[in-house]
């Protein structure tokens, strides 16, 4: 039983502790210094009180384990085609571009000879091996890849804490602001909580990990903090490199490295079981000679193609990439939203008061999501890559659904 | 089999075309390094997205050139050394 809540826990921490939210977090810091971990509570906070709703016994009660848990909301077609653009969407940009990164980390900090892309290769490989010798596999990796970025986090920060601080202690002379971007922008920090099938037993790990993940950024931010500059933090591509380089010299650029490479295959790890299991109880997608030991090794192998494919022919190197990645992680807190709203108004049946706060969380993620989308550079290819997802995974679900009719709700 | 050949003779063009498409000199690390705080040295990093945003080694001065524009390029005098680097 506590197994299954240690693989629940590293599974919220997939995304958390990946290098695209290190770089996220780092950028953050040095564009809010030390209030920033103000912005990290409420970020930490709003996603606790959206969890809180999603695993409520009488938000969960009733769930039949085979639909997409926000079908009570928008209805099953529309629920199901949200939940195929999300999954897939992370499941395909965020591994494609951070594989890379764990590639040049390899490439830069261990084995100066040895290809960036072959490393990443290796590691999509290996992960597909899991996936391919079974699920339990998966997730015990899974455990493993999060413990060890966790360990070189927390070492890092409390030797970053503890140890001496450098010239630039906290940026004295760096002007703080708490922008709403940057309030907005901890809402993707905290992304990772919703398990494809909640359940209430699990509430509480769920709620550890989200406080677990505020105390690591905490307390990373005031170790990057102490030692580098702010204005350095805000505009590096790397801020982790130059922190636990700062830190702890050559071992800490050796323990980040570690890090990197793990916290690569956390996200890609996690995020294949997550939209596997996600997309399994869709079973309306599913041919029906596809057989039961195919159908949860069909998805990896597919994510496997499409990233190997976007690495062979360069989309990695393209800055259209990042915008998508921005794209899926964005259509990730809006279907936070769905779900929060689905579980608020379930709630509502069993409880009789006229306003719930999860009305206002909901619309609260919906908010966030829409201004992080205008307010970006890359607004108009986002609303293109919303629509475009959007239109493809609708005539997906529907091609699914014209050869099985799904049974009434 | 007239497939195959024309399929093998696709594959055997392809892969020269690097070597087909002039000669542009290549120098080095340590070369680079010797020139390196040279008034004539101009340094492009023609390093595109997470090619170059993942990397920590980025060598200082050099000028990013993004999505493959060199226009900056015509900013300096001809005699300047150019040096691209993409990795």
């Amino acid at each position: 039983m506590i197994w299954s809540h240690l693989i629940t826990i590293s599974l919220v921490f997939s995304w958390m502790v990946s290098p695209d939210a290190l770089v996220l977090l780092g950028n953050n810091a040095g564009k809010g210094g030390l209030p920033f971990i103000a912005a990290l509570a409420i970020g930490a906070a709003l996603s606790a009180l959206c969890a809180n709703l999603i695993y409520h016994p009488d938000a969960t009660g009733n769930s039949s384990g085979k639909t997409a848990p926000h079908t009570f909301t928008i209805g099953r077609y529309a629920a199901t085609t949200i939940t195929v653009a999300t999954r897939i969407s992370l499941a395909v940009l965020l591994p494609t571009g951070m594989l890379v990164t764990a590639g040049f980390t390899f490439n830069e900090t261990f084995v100066y000879w040895f290809p960036n892309f072959g490393f990443s290769f290796i590691l999509l490989g290996l992960i597909l091996t899991l996936h391919l010798a079974g699920e339990r596999f998966a997730e015990v990796a899974q455990l493993l890849f999060t413990g060890i970025v966790i360990f070189c986090l927390l070492l890092l920060s409390l030797a970053g804490v503890f140890g001496t601080t450098s010239e630039q202690v906290y940026g004295a002379t760096f002007h703080f602001s708490l922008p709403l971007p940057l309030i907005c922008g901890t809402l993707l920090l905290f992304l990772g909580y919703d398990q494809p099938s909640p359940d209430s037993k699990a509430r509480r790990y769920i709620l550890l990990a989200i406080i677990g993940g505020f105390v690591l950024f905490s307390l990373w931010t005031i170790a990057s903090l102490g030692h580098v500059a702010p204005e350095k933090l805000a505009s590096s591509t790397v801020p982790y490199i130059i922190s636990a380089g700062r830190i702890l010299g050559t071992p800490g650029k050796i323990i980040i490295g570690i890090a990197i490479i793990a916290g690569s295959c956390s996200v890609t790890n996690g995020l294949f079981i997550l939209a596997n299991k996600s997309l399994l109880q869709q079973t309306n997608l599913f041919p029906s000679f596809i057989n039961h030991f195919w159908k949860k090794r069909i998805f990896p192998i597919g994510f496997s193609i499409a990233i190997g494919l976007s690495m062979i022919f360069g989309f990695a190197g393209d800055e259209l990439l990042e915008t998508y990645i921005l794209g899926a992680l964005l259509l990730w807190i809006a279907a936070m939203g769905f779900r929060c709203l689905a579980a608020t108004r379930r709630i509502q049946l069993t409880q009789s008061c006229p306003f719930h706060y999860g009305y206002l969380i909901s619309a609260l993620f919906f908010l966030a999501a829409l201004y992080l989308t205008v307010t970006d550079n890359y607004t108009a290819q986002l609303f293109s890559f919303f629509v475009l997802t959007l239109v493809v995974s609708g005539i997906v679900t529907a091609g699914g659904y014209l050869f099985h009719r799904p049974s009434p709700p | 089999m007239k497939k195959i050949i024309t399929l093998f003779l696709f594959c055997i063009i392809f892969s020269a075309m690097p070597a087909l498409s002039g000669s542009v000199p290549t120098i080095d690390k340590d070369e680079l390094k010797a020139l390196l705080g040279s008034d004539t040295l101009v340094l492009f990093d023609v390093r595109t997205g997470r090619d170059w945003s993942s990397s920590g080694e980025k060598i200082k001065y050099a000028i990013r050139v993004d999505g493959g524009d060199l226009s900056v390029a015509k900013t300096f005098p001809k005699d300047n050394t150019f040096v691209l680097y993409c990795a």
